[in-house]
């Protein structure tokens, strides 16, 4: 009796020790991916953004090869890299009109969605990085 | 006794699955750790790469000193931490003089992982690049079928019009006064309203070289009162490469205009104003040999080109 005892309460024992285990490995696992993610997105913000202010792309701001050549290095780094925008500003961030030239600066906004794997976090459902850059058009 | 044995089995099969899967966290944490650190050891290398290749150009411009402008490339590389052949780091530095100066900067470095290494990825290689430009514009995409006078600009090159001018004067061939311009379409002979026209939408890219004191002046300009709204329609808000000539339409340089608006009819004016100096030279220039550069006529470009 006494053996059988103490083995169910060994396999209890496992079976708690495992499951709180398994969910700190997951959390582990989800962190180091949101941070990965997280400096990713920084990342290819200020890429596009240096890209973007050397080859404007003429009256379409973001529309040069290089810059389609930079966004598709980083989507490749970045899982589900949504579509960045441009916006042509100036150094104070006004809004500005007009083809996006010398003097003007861009400011690239990319994002990308982080959803959790581990149960209690995933509840919360997908959450979205975004990052912005600036650059001077050159 | 064989209960605890077993017991104790089980306990060192927590540890086992502990062991393997801390590697997996250790690699997966350090993964995130380091490619975070190797983002930002990107970032400070292109920005070494970028400022010695602006600061080479910018050397080169001025000193005309092809090596003295690559070892100002060496040593601004090496104020930020990029020293050729000193920890794994690689600083190369070349010059275009062709057109200008073209300088091409490439730092290699290595990143020192400090959590892969327990899965076999000491380090990660990090290659950036970097191009600066300087010299004279040379080239103007989209130029508009309009000249303006170099009475616009003073001595110095500053445009005296920055805030919205009307301009528009008189019916010539040439711009007469600092506020008048003429219609061209870079040619000679009788200026083609359709032509022009096609100009200002964008249908009719100009492709010329224009050389210095070549007559871009216009036979029989007339006002072309129709062309008035097709720059209002098409030009307004933007800021448009333009040609500047001298009294008789021979072609002195070029200018950036920014268009506010344009009205045709009994008026006849284009508003707007200067928001470049005006350049002197040909619209095709050649190298531009440092000193020989006429700077103090306008502005030159330093920039990144790559």
């Amino acid at each position: 009796m006494r053996i059988d005892d103490q083995h169910g309460q060994a396999v209890a024992e496992f079976a708690l020790t495992v499951g709180i285990f398994v969910v700190l490995l997951i959390g582990a696992l989800d962190l180091g991916r949101g941070v990965y993610l997280f400096n990713g997105v920084s990342e290819a913000s200020r890429e596009i953004a240096r890209a973007t202010s050397i080859f404007p792309g003429g009256t379409s701001l973001g529309s040069s090869g290089e810059t389609a050549a930079v966004v598709a290095t980083q989507r490749s780094l970045v899982p589900g890299l949504a579509t960045p925008t441009y916006d042509c500003i100036d150094i104070a961030g006004t809004s500005q009109t007009g083809t996006c030239g010398g003097g003007k600066w861009v400011r690239v906004t990319v994002s990308a969605p982080y959803q959790p794997a581990t149960p209690l976090l995933a509840i919360f459902g997908s959450m979205t990085f975004t990052s912005s850059s600036s650059a001077e058009i050159q | 006794m064989m209960g605890r044995h077993r017991r104790k089995a089980e306990s060192g099969q927590v540890i086992v699955i502990f062991a393997l899967s801390i590697v997996v966290v250790l690699a997966m944490t350090g993964l995130a750790l380091d490619a975070g650190s190797t983002f930002t050891q990107r970032r400070q290398q292109q920005n070494a790469a970028d400022m010695a290749a602006l600061a080479a150009a910018n050397h080169y411009l001025i000193n005309n000193d092809e090596a003295a402008a690559i070892a100002l490339a060496a040593a601004v590389a090496t104020d930020n931490g990029y020293t050729d052949g000193v920890a794994g780091a690689t600083v190369a530095v070349s010059l275009d003089t062709s057109s200008g100066v073209e300088v091409t900067v490439d730092v290699g470095g290595q990143h020192q992982n400090s959590f892969l290494g327990i899965v076999g990825i000491p380090t990660w290689g990090i290659s950036t690049s970097a191009q600066a430009q300087a010299g004279f514009p040379d080239t103007a995409f989209g130029v508009s079928p309009f000249v303006f006078s170099v009475g616009a600009f003073d001595d110095a090159g500053t445009p005296l019009y920055q805030t919205p001018t009307e301009f528009g004067d008189t019916n010539d061939d040439a711009p007469t006064s600092p506020t008048d311009f003429a219609w061209t379409n870079y040619g000679t002979g009788n200026v083609d309203t359709s032509e022009v026209g096609q100009i200002i939408d964008g249908s009719l890219v100009i492709d010329k070289e224009i050389q210095y004191g070549e007559y871009i002046g216009q036979y029989n300009n007339g006002n072309h009162s129709a062309l008035f709204s097709d720059v209002d329609a098409y030009l307004s808000d933007l800021d448009v490469p333009v040609a500047v000539v001298d009294d008789n339409g021979n072609f002195m340089g070029w200018s950036t205009f920014h268009v506010v608006s344009a009205e045709g009819g009994s008026t006849k004016k284009v508003t707007g104003y200067f928001v470049s100096a005006f350049v002197s030279g040909s619209l095709s220039v050649t190298a531009c040999a440092a000193l020989a550069c006429p700077r103090y006529l306008g502005s030159y470009v330093l920039k990144l080109s790559g």
